[in-house]
């Protein structure tokens, strides 16, 4: 269903719909802070070329053809960007070389200008062992359900004959572990 | 928000909807931030549970890409739509020639014109033997029943050379 649902935003954003194309960061936004976050190690910056990505990758978007997945397409952009970033600051100083008299000069170019910077979401220590502490005290069925989502990658489908029960509970399940999660970590993501 | 709603957003992100449920609920998500905000706990969670990833989006993060577009020129058009019209036209364009021979063929086929015949007949030397031979009135008898017999099967195109070579053979 995925790849289907990603032709038809893209299809929505190639006929003028530019509110579709919110869907499509909103969905790959993680996998691709993450992808670059493996290139780029500061998270501001690794932020700022995810941004850069998304943005280069609707200005693309008439030439898409459909020929791959909407996602290796946004990848391999991703990592281009990723890659441009990092060659275009090897070219340049980094900020413990600019000296303050030399502020003014860049101030003009591209490595000072006044933008908003995006924000990457850090998940603490705090968060990370809240979330673990969380699925640790789940029901089993609940822990198992989730764990074969998560951590193995299942369909709803593949959960269900592996534990034995309806779809309709499998996702009744991960829903209820994913719920009992989101509870602890509200107070901490606020 | 309802738990029902909730427990779509799960699925959503699962991409565990149909087509239709899923569309319907990005839109939803749109417009309802209490859901935009539980869709990306959810996905900040499941992703750090997938890789380990310590990074994610903050809750702005598609805002500010949608801010950002907002000067951009709306996409339209895109290749891949005109080059498939393209090729519909150009399969439009030969079906349709093909349909127009095949009507020129069948008319050239199937139109019996006597004038035409009568034109021939009037070009040819009356005085030649064959000709002579099918003046007679047995033959002609012959002829016009055979006439009317190839017309009604339908292979009167075939007459001029019918004649000839029934003439030799009734001979």
């Amino acid at each position: 269903m995925g790849e289907e649902l990603d032709e038809e935003l893209v299809r929505r954003v190639q006929r003028g719909d530019k509110k579709a194309f919110d869907a499509l960061v909103i969905k790959y936004q993680y996998k691709i802070a993450q992808l670059i976050n493996r290139y780029i190690k500061d998270h501001h910056e690794a932020m700022d070329v995810a941004q850069e990505t998304f943005i280069k990758a609707y200005r693309a978007l008439p030439g898409f053809r459909g020929e791959s997945a909407f996602y290796t397409w946004l990848y391999r952009i991703a990592i281009n960007t990723a890659k441009n970033h990092l060659s275009m600051r090897s070219r340049r100083p980094s900020d413990d070389e600019i000296e303050i008299e030399d502020a003014e000069q860049f101030e003009t170019g591209t490595r000072l200008r006044s933008y908003e910077t995006p924000e990457g979401l850090l998940l603490t220590d705090e968060i990370a062992r809240a979330i673990q502490d969380a699925l640790d005290h789940l029901p089993d069925e609940l822990r198992s359900a989730i764990t074969l989502r998560e951590f193995e990658g299942l369909s709803y489908d593949e959960i269900a004959q592996v534990m034995a029960c309806p779809v309709g509970t499998v996702r009744s399940r991960i829903f209820r572990a994913r719920e009992a999660i989101d509870k602890r970590l509200e107070p901490l993501l606020r | 928000m309802n738990e029902d709603q909730s427990e779509k957003l799960s699925a959503l992100l699962d991409e565990e909807l149909d087509l239709n449920g899923a569309l319907a609920l990005w839109g939803a998500v749109r417009k309802d931030p209490e859901m935009a905000v539980k869709l990306h706990r959810y996905g900040a969670v499941s992703q750090y549970l997938k890789s380990g990833a310590r990074l994610v989006p903050d809750q702005g993060f598609s805002g500010r890409i949608s801010q950002s577009l907002d000067s951009e020129p709306v996409v339209l058009a895109p290749r891949v739509v005109r080059h498939q019209v393209r090729e519909k036209a150009a399969t439009y364009a030969l079906a349709a020639a093909i349909a127009m021979l095949a009507v020129l063929v069948g008319r050239s086929v199937n139109v019996y014109s006597p004038m035409k015949a009568s034109e021939i007949l009037a070009s040819v030397d009356l005085d030649t033997p064959v000709v002579k031979a099918s003046m007679e009135p047995d033959f002609r008898d012959y002829l016009t029943m055979h006439n009317e017999s190839t017309y009604l099967s339908g292979a009167q195109g075939m007459l001029p050379s019918v004649r000839l070579v029934s003439s030799a053979a009734h001979r």
